[in-house]
């Protein structure tokens, strides 16, 4: 095994839950050197690291440079979450004019935000992606035991529908009539949604090789209007790349 | 003038950074600036339909998500006029004990316990009392069992909707839960006798302390706004007797009184105006200590909380025998108001929805907005009353007694008010 590794856990725009997550995983806490974790430590330094993990999307000018920082200490960055991995909830600003979101403020010219918030990916090379909103921890916990023995990690990259026969869940879509993502959605969950008799609402983002002009074209032959459709995809992870189509009507 | 920068805060959810400007000795003003980027989380909510918006605004707050979400749904189930059953009404009180379970717990052990050790982080705390970061892993357990069995995970649970939930448990996992409430509760006890005998700096403040108060049990999501001075209003009347406003250095909006008065959320204000509603037994064993201005304190009053929530839940889940999973009902247009108790305090939401159910105006206000003044007036007085110590350690304990989520706090209000329906 591996001495321990030097790592960073770094905040952008986002709710904290994914980092709160090395609170719930006590057998990392002796393996791993906090080098840096704002939320878990007070004194931090900023230097070379093994692993940067990154929460969070980045959607000021500030967090645009400080990720290049990062970048340049950390031999693996990893992006922890949904904000990182996909741009996260807050992207949905991305399909409007921020204009007239920062009317919200009394005094608008006092805040400074880019254009979008954006995936970690679109600013610098990242090594592995670990999705959800918020990410299992046993998905997190796997991750660092295989870089502790040099092994491949395991990110689940196929659809939560997979999970969910495995539960042993009755379709919500077949047998009720619910629109679920289930199908073009990765699994990491364990089918929650489904299990208490909902849809899949996205929150894992897209699974590789999604088919969502499928998937839209069941939801349509349910009888869903084209807006009901796109709202669906209004999620956590509306920026990937798979789910920004629905939104932006390039499918169905 | 000199200046002391700390920057940025640590051991806080969220990020800001804190300027303290003195003049030889003396400590001439105290800025606390928030610098977490806005996520405009009001306006995404527009055009969405109620149960979307329950699982959007968990994602405001990684912390204390079932908070975000019972506040939108009483809200909403306010204007649907919903006939919430009983015994929905209990399980999610017991949620939420769950959230204070888990999120005190947190406060408690992780980031807060290390200040009274000398100890930058839980990690070095843990090197000599292993067993005290043990019973912290074991009560945010508990907590977290909780709210898995009711809202399926404990960050953004997915079981919420309006009118109750989308699946009611099964007794045999209310069983596992109950048996983790058993074994949490004598810690939880345990850990309050070791924090009744530690030593706390000397602090008293003058402040207004705002809670949901008058209520025949201790108050999670019932019972009217109250006042220490004695103000008592109705949830709706929120907005006619508190008023936000904003300063550049901040990405949260400020919050004071109508009358200018500064005033305070969270636990300590939940004790201090809710004191007689604790367990008998519970309130002989802190008198003396609690009710209390003394801001270190208040990690004394969230963990008389976590022993009362897990009281609460077990309470709860023990007498539970099963019924319908939410109740019907029909949408309509309207406006509406939710105010809980998050951990971290008071958090209001306002809602006003068309005739499909969507949402056309909302307005969410968070604890931590609410403290950041009093935040600021607690170092500024806490650092002229104790002189002793490195300044910057003591000013950084002042602003994390309070257990700030500045995560949550940098979310903005509408500036052009919809007025209020009139009632």
């Amino acid at each position: 095994m591996k001495d321990k590794p030097r790592v960073g856990v770094f905040k952008f725009s986002s709710c904290d839950g994914c980092q709160a997550t090395f609170f719930d995983l006590p057998s990392l806490w002796g393996y791993l050197d906090f080098k840096y974790w704002l939320l878990g430590k007070s004194k931090n330094e900023l230097e070379v690291l093994d692993i940067a993990f990154v929460e969070g999307s980045v959607s000021t000018q500030e967090e645009a440079e400080f990720i290049r920082e990062i970048r340049e200490k950390a031999r693996l960055l990893v992006t922890i979450g949904a904000c990182a991995t996909s741009g996260g909830i807050q992207a949905l600003r991305n399909f409007g004019r921020l204009e007239e979101l920062s009317s919200v403020y009394p005094e608008p010219e006092f805040i400074k935000v880019l254009e979008r918030s954006t995936p970690i990916s679109e600013h610098v090379k990242v090594d592995y992606e670990i999705y959800g909103c918020p990410i299992n921890p046993h998905v997190l916990e796997n991750f660092v035991k295989a870089f502790l023995h040099d092994r491949r990690p395991e990110i689940p990259s196929y659809p939560l529908c997979m999970e969910c026969k495995l539960r042993g869940n009755i379709c919500v879509m077949d047998a009720y009539r619910i629109p679920c993502l289930g199908p073009v959605v990765r699994a990491g969950c364990g089918a929650l949604c489904p299990s208490v008799g909902r849809g899949c609402y996205g929150c894992f983002g897209p699974c590789k090789g999604a088919n969502v002009e499928s998937l839209v074209s069941w939801f349509e032959q349910m009888g869903m209007s084209r807006k009901d459709v796109i709202k669906l995809f209004e999620n956590e992870n509306a920026y990937s790349e798979a789910f920004r189509k629905v939104l932006e009507g390039k499918v169905g | 003038m000199g200046e002391v920068r700390i920057d940025p805060l640590t051991r806080m959810e969220g990020l800001g950074r804190l300027f303290i400007h003195t003049e030889g000795e003396e400590i001439k003003d105290v800025r606390l600036e928030i610098f977490e980027p806005p996520r405009f989380f009001e306006r995404l909510l527009k055009g969405k339909k109620p149960n979307q918006v329950i699982d959007i605004v968990a994602r405001i707050c990684g912390l204390c998500p079932v908070a975000y979400q019972l506040t939108a749904v009483e809200a909403f189930e306010s204007i649907f006029e919903v006939k919430v059953p009983r015994h929905i009404r209990e399980l999610r009180r017991a949620l939420y004990c769950g959230e204070w379970v888990s999120s005190h717990s947190a406060h408690i052990f992780f980031l807060h316990l290390p200040d009274f050790y000398g100890r930058e982080s839980f990690l070095e705390l843990m090197k000599e009392k292993r067993e005290l970061l043990e019973a912290g892993l074991q009560l945010r357990k508990a907590g977290n069992s909780i709210i898995e069995l009711l809202g399926g995970r404990h960050i953004h649970p997915v079981n919420i909707r309006v009118g109750g939930f989308y699946r009611i448990p099964p007794a045999p996992r209310i069983e596992n839960t109950l048996a983790e409430i058993e074994s949490a509760l004598p810690i939880a006890e345990d850990v309050l006798d070791l924090l009744l005998g530690i030593d706390y700096p000397e602090v008293e403040k003058e402040r207004v302390f705002i809670s949901l108060g008058n209520y025949e049990k201790y108050p999670i999501t019932e019972g009217n706004i109250v006042s220490s001075e004695g103000m008592s209003i109705e949830k709706h009347e929120y907005e006619e007797h508190f008023v936000e406003y904003q300063l550049p250095r901040s990405t949260a909006l400020y919050s004071r009184l109508k009358d200018g008065r500064v005033y305070e959320v969270g636990a300590l204000a939940r004790v201090y105006n809710n004191f007689a509603r604790l367990p008998q037994d519970l309130k002989e064993k802190v008198e003396g200590t609690l009710p209390t201005r003394n801001p270190f304190k208040s990690i004394i009053a969230r963990t008389v909380e976590v022993i009362y929530a897990l009281r609460e839940a077990k309470h709860i889940l023990e007498k539970f025998e099963g019924g319908e999973s939410h109740a019907e009902y029909s949408v309509r247009e309207g406006e509406g108001v939710g105010i809980t108790e998050a951990p971290r305090g008071i958090l209001y939401h306002r809602y006003r929805v068309n005739s499909k159910g969507e949402v056309v105006f909302a307005n969410i206000v968070p604890p931590t907005s609410q403290n950041q003044r009093a935040m600021e007036e607690d170092v500024f007085l806490g650092l002229k009353t104790l002189k002793e110590g490195d300044i910057r350690v003591l000013a950084e304990r002042l602003v994390r007694n309070f257990d700030p989520c500045i995560s949550c706090a940098s979310h903005f209000l509408e500036v052009v008010r919809a007025p209020l329906r009139q009632r």
